[in-house]
């Protein structure tokens, strides 16, 4: 009945929401703006976190999301004031807690040595509250003390006229050794019993259960208690050792899965599944190009029309899966209000981090490699872009930096970017580095444009900052960050002005998978270009291509463009005069090739393993006849 | 077939209770509301006959949905799911005072323990079978003479509805009921069985005389110790002491606590019966109430979700009588009965 694989899948995944609400809102709530939202949306987060991870008998879970919840349960009812150290506190206590989802999601269960140290932070901070402090679930600990039992003197008086003062005596010290042990009694026991006393005894009792206890039981029909003092000296006497048996004594057998039969609206998918999905998808694509090419050959009019109809519902399929795979940049965004705050209170700067578009979306598959780059460069903001609070004051600046995060869509792309108010990139200081890291001759550095010079940013090994911080952290340079974009078929791009700020612009395909290309020959051999890289197809005359050094160069409507002929991947080209016009970035090349073939769209596979990453080309593609074809990349081109 | 509206709003939480109320033929799940409003909107549209109701909710939380529901005409059965922290034990008996019909806590270590969902499932057929009683007129207060001890744990609850509503209002005993309960929630639990039996049910105070005809659960937190105290008549009567020693097989009140010191009080005159239960809690207790003469029974293991406690007290060679949960009642009415004739 319980499949327990599903349930923990779906445990991480809202538990990671409700984590991801936690962070969001108590950073809101350092912010200040609507304080008692923020509060209500963590103190039900940390709630419904404490009651699932309790069904999923994630216990060291549990108990960390229980302290938060008492926490805000101070907060929320006025008793308990948000400090910058409860804040830190509790941020420690969410990276912990995505620890353990980490935990959980990898098939283990969290364990108290993740949280112990967290849970008693937590309690001091709920103990000093003034009123009552929240009463613990299920008290297991003894409340004795560790050497010996409480004891207490009784003084107790039996109403003189009593005609059982003996029998009520008698029952009295009975009731008393149900609750604790007699250690003496004054007269002696013997003499009590007898009722040979009068009417008054003492009686020197060990006992755990309460004063109540002992008070209720020293008091009743003809019995008073005269005193009930705590003893001074403690009989030490051995502990006696008590068996605590917890209730997984009792071994219960697993229960078997069951097929599952929900009627649920929203099905949360593995995203495993939505890449097999999606290569099937990619399947059909390639595969229907191959029947459009064999309908070519026979010219059947029914069967152009079916498979017209074929083509249509796959281009359908292929479009709602890549829908499918899309969301919204915010599971990433939300991340980094953390990382600005962290980094900004390491640094001693106040920065203030604007995000808008972040319900843009884009393929799943591209989010995960997306996370680190912009980690990175929103460290890189605060760290190196944004100034501390004195020198932008004396610059006239306002005290508190901003940074920037957008994105949009820009035709099929997605746009990022993250812009920073800050000091800028000195291209000064880029020369005298670039040359001091032997990345530029100075010569070349001499008579460097601002645009190559900063370029020199994402060349590895170049890193600006006068000292490694550890936020900024793990050696990583911009270099790293380029190449990852780069992976995910992105480009990346800096602008920069002294004294105003820096621009990161990142621009990404919507998805990786399926694109338009151009088809084109090169000395008889296909190869395929991104469309979104092709300005254009031109005719040219021989006499316009001019050589400059080893490089050949063509004058094409006023603007001067490097010629390519890439001979080292297709072979020496046959003489041909047509050219296609390529950009990246903003800038321009052309290469020539035979003949243009057409448009098609086509799903691009990487290349395997074994064959390595090789430059100029960013992988294959397998249109409709079998072939493989090579597509270009153009990025590395220019 | 119950109809069954299930409000949470965790989508975790709704899923383990759709798939534990799976397992039953008589209970449909007819839909699922993810907040009070939710729930208004889906109580009004498909008229379930329970619901399972979250406290804590965006929008509106379990007490608005209570509140909303308290003037209307026809309203569902509303079991609260409740978490074990003494905050919420407020709200769950906030949420008795306002018409909820019964509490749960939410399942814990569901892929672990077994048979949690036969909790729920019977707690929500207790809610539809079970007719609201009529309490007779308070009869004249009286000490008694003869005690019933109910020990029980995980499973128990449901139980109790049961054996408590099958209880004759003339029973010419006291009842002490001790259930393993977080501490905070006995007093909700007490008031839940106030309404399906026709004794008078509440939660034990430091210092009750135990009375006859009255039905007393052990306040969490303290063990339940019944000491004796003589009538200016000279009989032997018992009293509540809550105790704060510290707890026993993990749990406080411990059933084996109540047992054995009642035992010492009421000697022959002393019934006892053990119900569903995790550990080893009652074995030693039910021995004591053995060796004082007392009549000792245990719930036959069928109608137990947990047959650990009933096992402890078996395996000490002291159980009088194995008795089906739709006999527990009549056994106890009759061997009671008989110690009043003796009595006389």
């Amino acid at each position: 009945m319980f499949d327990e694989e599903g349930y923990r899948k779906l445990f991480v995944e809202e538990s990671r929401e409700n984590h991801e609400n936690i962070v969001s809102n108590l950073l809101a709530l350092e912010s200040g703006d609507d304080q008692q939202t923020a509060i209500d949306e963590i103190f039900r987060s940390a709630h419904t976190l404490k009651g699932m991870s309790a069904s999923m008998g994630f216990d060291a879970m549990e108990h960390l999301c229980h302290s938060m919840e008492d926490i805000f349960s101070l907060i929320r009812s006025g008793q308990r004031e948000v400090t910058a150290s409860l804040t830190d506190l509790l941020l420690t206590c969410t990276d912990t807690i995505e620890e353990m989802l980490d935990t959980i999601e990898a098939g283990g269960t969290p364990s108290d040595e993740q949280s112990g140290g967290l849970v008693q932070e937590l309690r001091v901070f709920t103990e000093d509250a003034p009123g009552e402090a929240p009463v613990e679930a299920i008290p297991f600990e003894a409340a004795g003390t560790a050497d010996g039992r409480p004891l207490y003197s009784l003084s107790v008086a039996v109403d003189p006229s009593s005609t059982m003062k003996d029998v009520r005596a008698m029952l009295l010290l009975q009731n008393l050794e149900s609750i604790g042990t007699i250690l003496s009694t004054t007269p002696s026991r013997e003499a009590i019993e007898d009722g040979k006393f009068d009417g008054l005894f003492e009686v020197l009792i060990e006992s755990e259960a309460g004063e109540d206890a002992l008070r209720t039981v020293a008091s009743g029909t003809e019995i008073s208690l005269l005193a009930l003092t705590a003893a001074s000296s403690p009989a030490v006497l051995p502990v006696e050792t008590r068996e605590v048996r917890p209730h997984e004594a009792v071994q219960e057998p697993r229960v078997t899965k069951a097929e599952k039969n929900r009627e649920i609206k929203n099905i949360r998918v593995d995203i495993e599944r939505l890449d097999r999905m999606m290569n099937l998808v990619e399947d059909l694509v390639i595969n229907r190009g191959r029947l459009e090419q064999i309908a070519k050959k026979h010219g059947i009019k029914e069967f152009d029309e079916a498979l017209s109809m074929v083509g249509r519902s796959v281009s359908d399929l292929q479009n709602l899966m890549m829908g499918v795979r899309m969301m919204p940049l915010e599971r990433i965004f939300n991340r980094l209000p953390r990382v600005v705050r962290d980094v900004a209170n390491h640094d001693g700067k106040e920065v203030e981090l604007v995000i808008e578009g972040g319900e843009t979306e884009l393929d799943r598959g591209m989010m995960d490699g997306l996370s680190d780059p912009l980690l990175h460069l929103i460290r890189n903001g605060v760290n190196h872009g944004i100034e501390t609070p004195e020198i932008r004051e004396a610059c006239g600046k306002p005290r508190k930096g901003s940074l920037r995060l957008t994105a949009r869509r820009d035709k099929d792309n997605v746009v990022i970017e993250i812009e920073d108010d800050g000091a800028g990139i000195d291209p000064e200081r880029l020369r005298t580095k670039g040359i001091e890291k032997g990345l530029m001759t100075p010569d070349a550095a001499a008579t460097a444009t601002k645009d190559e010079l900063i370029n020199l940013l994402f060349e590895p090994g170049f890193s600006t900052a006068e000292t490694i911080t550890d936020i900024s952290g793990r050696g990583v340079g911009l270099d790293v960050v380029k190449k990852t974009i780069e992976s995910l078929k992105g480009t990346i791009k800096v602008d920069s002005s002294m004294g105003v700020g820096t621009k990161f612009e990142l621009v990404l395909p919507p998805t990786m998978a399926i694109i338009d290309v151009m088809m084109v020959h090169i000395n008889s051999m296909r190869c395929a270009i991104p469309i979104s890289n092709v300005v254009e197809v031109a005719q040219t005359r021989p006499e316009a291509v001019h050589r400059i050094g080893t490089s050949e160069t063509i004058l094409l409507r006023d603007q001067i463009l490097p010629m390519h002929r890439l001979e080292d991947m297709f072979g020496r080209a046959q003489k041909s005069d047509t050219l296609v016009v390529l950009q990246n970035n903003g800038r321009r090349c052309c290469i020539v090739v035979d003949t243009v073939d057409g448009q098609q769209e086509v799903v691009v596979k990487p290349l395997s393993r074994l064959a390595g990453n090789c430059r100029g080309i960013s992988g294959i593609t397998i249109p409709g006849d079998g072939d493989v074809v090579p597509v270009l990349d153009v990025n590395t081109m220019i | 077939m119950i109809r069954v509206l299930i409000v949470d709003d965790s989508l975790f939480i709704r899923t383990i209770l759709r798939d534990m109320l799976k397992g039953s033929p008589e209970i449909e799940v007819v839909g699922t509301a993810v907040n009070g409003i939710d729930a208004l909107e889906k109580i009004a549209e498909l008229a379930p006959d329970v619901i399972t109701l979250d406290i804590e909710m965006p929008r509106m939380g379990g007490l608005g949905v209570l509140e909303a529901l308290q003037g209307q005409s026809t309203k569902p059965g509303v079991i609260v799911l409740s978490t074990l922290t003494s905050r919420q034990a407020d709200m769950t008996h906030r949420a008795l005072r306002l018409g909820a019909d019964d509490f749960m806590l939410k399942p814990k270590d569901v892929p672990n323990v077994r048979g949690i969902e036969q909790e729920l499932i019977q707690k929500i057929k207790n809610l539809v079978l079970l007719p609201t009683v009529v309490k007779p007129a308070a009869t004249r207060k009286r000490e008694a003479d003869a005690v019933v001890l109910i020990g029980s744990s995980a499973g128990g609850p449901p139980m109790l509805d049961t054996l408590l509503s099958a209880l004759p209002p003339d029973l010419p005993a006291s009842v002490v009921v001790t259930q393993h309960m977080p501490v905070g929630f006995t007093a909700s639990l007490a008031e839940r069985l106030n309404r399906v039996s026709p004794l008078p049910v509440k939660e034990t105070g430091n210092g009750d005389v135990l009375q006859t005809g009255q039905i007393l659960v052990s306040k969490a937190g303290y063990h339940t110790v019944i000491s004796g105290i003589l009538s200016g008549s000279g009989r032997s009567h018992g009293r509540v002491v809550h105790s704060t020693a510290p707890p026993l097989h993990a749990v406080r009140p411990a059933v084996d606590v109540t047992f054995t010191s009642a035992a010492r009080v009421f000697g022959p005159r002393t019934v006892s019966v053990i119900l569903s239960g995790m550990g080893s809690d009652g074995g030693e207790g039910t021995l004591a109430v053995k060796t004082a003469g007392g009549t000792t029974a245990v719930c036959a293991e069928e109608d137990c979700l947990v047959y650990g406690m009933a096992r402890s007290a078996l395996s000490r060679e002291c159980v009088d009588r194995v008795v089906p949960l739709r006999n527990l009642a009549r056994e106890i009415t009759r061997t009671v009965n008989r110690l009043e004739v003796d009595h006389v």
